[in-house]
């Protein structure tokens, strides 16, 4: 619960993809295992509309939320069929504690996107719930990594529970460009909320150190 | 004048009550219930050792300061809900480098339900009187010594104590909540004053109660037909007595001594 | 006076709870007051034990006999009544009657047409009141295990005190070979301690046995 991994999206977590280039779109919601599934013939769909006439400046992009949680035993997407116009960003997430961990996989014939695979224009947020040091890594191996300083604000008075309160709707933000992440450490109060927007890199996960399992190296 | 005649001295009713409470070794009970606005399931075990021995005529003997020794054990089902406020991240809105921004949506947390384990051993001495009973009961002949009431428990300090345990367990388990930081001590707080002194003792009093009612120590325990002597093949059979009347008493003379009486018949 | 005095267990048993025990010690194995020739007691069996014949040249098959002890009765001091070996203080009687049995026999080899003689044989007995003289003996072999059994001082046959005109050799001979008898029964005979105790402790002895008033007393403490 509450763990930082992009590849197993839960309570407290989001993940956006802006779509840049019109066209149809199939995604998968998965449990974390099948992530390695393809999502040519997934059953949720966006459709990106082409911006209309030419040469005229793109709209202003909106943000569509799309809600995951689990119905009969089973992951679903709601609403499954999104119709966006191009530059808009999806953004899934799920409000239940109970649903486990997902990943959002898609494709389509102008390109794909993963919650495990950041790769172009997506961003993942994470709100975390208790105190501790962070040190993030991409788990599909590239060297890019960082840190997360989460503290506790001491509690007195009613005043400062107020103050706590009014800290959380203020997020912090990593941009990732190639191979850096900037800022590279941060420091936050508990209940606050990291994004990393991912503005172009090569199919990278948000992923706790602690949470790899080493593997022999053959 | 009796057939058989065994006394044994208050030094040597000591070693026989002892050897009682040890034989007796440790009574289990388990049960669940409320404990404060909580369930709960729990068990406890007890067994009893030393005290001094005092030998009262006709038929009593007083054990003074006797250990009664106990471990309990709770399992404590706390639903966080109910004790804790609702609680919601808000809306955050960020500008993205990649044009626009993005907003996340007000996450509300739903506490669980978590199950706090404690654990508690003491001992506490008390003092009563036994009476001796010397009884037939399916064949076999028992003295038992037998407590007279119900003694009085002090639980207070195994309350009190069992609370600061509570406290000591729930804190680690309710670390582990994301989002509990600022909520952890008057969860804390909630919890303990719900279940309180009183709940405790509310549990612990007829928890441990039944150890001691009715405590009864076994110092003599024979077949009424009594062997003598074994068999020995290929041709000698089995020597039994019959014991047909065994009586115990306490009888006063220049030391109280504990005695034994038997009546037998071939 | 306190029945453990400077111990800290006493056990006491009655005379007629040492009679109970070999009652039923005797009554489950009579094998140890019965014991006879072949002529009488083919084999040792549960009932009587077989011994040997006393041989003698010529005479068939030897000389055959049986003994047959009623089950001995035990009086420990003060006498109930009238003995012929009173005990003193510490002191017993057992009285058991004796019954031997001798197998008369005659033999006569005329008209045997294979050399060997016509054996008859006649049963005669005569039960004789053995009177003993003895002292509790103990063999202890630590906490809770040893036993009590009689030492046979003497033994006396009031019946042959009163035959006149036989020599006193033949009473002394008779009274010999019956106490020889009867120590080799009572040497059988011993009580365990937890029979004492009936199974109430595990007596390490450190006093006794004493008899008194009726009672074969001990003292110790428990392990």
């Amino acid at each position: 619960m509450n763990s930082l991994d992009s590849r197993f999206l839960r309570l407290g977590d989001c993940f956006a993809q802006k779509f840049s280039k019109a066209g149809t779109y199939k995604y998968i919601v998965t449990a974390g295992a099948g992530s390695c599934l393809s999502a040519a013939e997934g059953e949720y769909t966006i459709v990106v509309t082409p911006a209309k006439g030419k040469e005229k400046k793109a709209p202003e992009s909106s943000q569509h939320n799309v809600v995951v949680r689990v119905k009969d035993g089973n992951l679903v997407a709601e609403p499954a069929r999104t119709e966006i116009s191009m530059s808009d960003t999806v953004l899934w997430h799920t409000p239940d504690a109970a649903t486990p961990g997902f990943a959002v996989i898609g494709e389509g014939k102008e390109g794909s996107f993963s919650s495990g695979a950041l790769a172009v224009e997506a961003v993942y947020s994470h709100a975390f719930g208790s105190v501790g040091t962070y040190q993030w890594v991409d788990a599909n191996g590239s060297n890019l990594r960082g840190e997360i300083v989460v503290e506790e604000m001491e509690i007195k008075e009613r005043n400062d529970c107020l103050k706590w309160i009014d800290t959380l709707s203020k997020g912090t933000l990593i941009h990732v460009v190639g191979g850096k992440a900037e800022p590279s450490k941060v420091k936050i109060l508990t209940g606050q909320t990291v994004f990393w927007a991912v503005e172009k890199a090569a199919g990278i996960s948000i992923t706790d150190s602690r949470l790899l399992v080493r593997r022999a190296v053959r | 004048m009796p057939d058989i005649t065994v006394a044994v001295d208050q030094s040597a009713a000591t070693t026989l009550l002892h050897d009682a409470e040890t034989a007796l070794g440790t009574q289990s009970t388990s049960g669940g219930g409320s404990l404060g606005p909580f369930s709960a399931s729990w068990n406890a075990s007890a067994s009893f050792s030393g005290g001094v021995i005092d030998l009262l005529p006709p038929n009593i003997i007083q054990i003074t300061n006797c250990n009664f020794n106990y471990s309990v054990g709770f399992s404590i089902s706390v639903d966080l809900n109910a004790i804790l406020p609702s609680f919601c991240l808000p809306q955050i809105c960020i500008p993205i480098p990649f044009d626009g921004s993005i907003c996340t949506p007000k996450i509300c947390i739903s506490w669980p339900t978590i199950t706090i384990p404690v654990s508690y051993s003491d001992t506490i001495q008390f003092t009563a009187d036994f009476s001796l009973v010397a009884h037939l009961v399916a064949g076999t002949w028992l003295v038992d010594v037998v407590i007279d009431g119900i003694p009085a428990l002090d639980l207070t300090p195994a309350a009190v104590a069992i609370l600061a345990a509570i406290e000591l367990a729930v804190t680690p388990i309710l670390l582990a909540i994301p989002f509990i930081g600022p909520f952890l001590a008057l969860a804390v707080d909630a919890i303990l004053t719900a279940i309180g002194i009183a709940g405790l003792l509310g549990v612990l009093g007829p928890l441990l109660t039944p150890f001691v009612a009715g405590l009864t120590f076994n110092i003599y325990k024979q077949p009424q037909v009594f062997p003598v002597l074994p068999n020995v093949p290929p041709i000698d059979p089995e020597v039994d007595i019959n014991l047909d009347l065994i009586q115990a008493a306490v009888v006063a003379s220049d030391k109280n001594e504990l005695v034994l009486t038997a009546n037998i018949s071939a | 006076m306190s029945l453990t005095q400077a111990n800290h267990v006493f056990a006491g048993v009655h005379e007629h709870a040492i009679n109970t025990f070999l009652q039923a010690f005797l009554t489950a194995r009579p094998h140890y007051i019965n014991y006879g020739t072949s002529a009488f007691v083919p084999a040792t069996t549960a009932a009587a034990t077989n011994v040997a014949s006393i041989a003698f040249p010529g005479i068939p098959g030897g000389i055959q006999y049986m003994v047959q002890f009623s089950i001995p009765v035990v009086d420990l001091f003060p006498p109930d009544g009238a003995s012929p070996l009173p005990p003193g203080p510490g002191e017993l009687n057992v009285k058991v009657n004796a019954k031997i049995t001798l197998g008369c026999m005659k033999w006569d080899s005329r008209g045997s047409t294979d050399g060997k003689p016509n054996v008859s044989m006649t049963p005669i007995s005569t039960t004789l009141t053995v009177w003993g003289l003895g002292r509790p003996d103990v063999r202890y072999f630590g906490p809770g295990n040893g036993d009590v059994g009689i030492q046979l001082l003497d033994v006396r046959i009031p019946a042959l005190a009163c035959v006149k005109g036989e020599p006193d050799s033949f009473e002394a001979i008779v009274e010999c070979i019956l106490r020889m008898v009867l120590q080799a029964l009572l040497e059988q005979l011993r009580l365990p301690f937890h029979a004492l105790t009936i199974g109430f402790i595990q007596l390490i002895l450190q006093r006794g046995p004493q008899i008194d008033a009726d009672q074969l007393e001990v003292w110790g403490d428990i392990s």
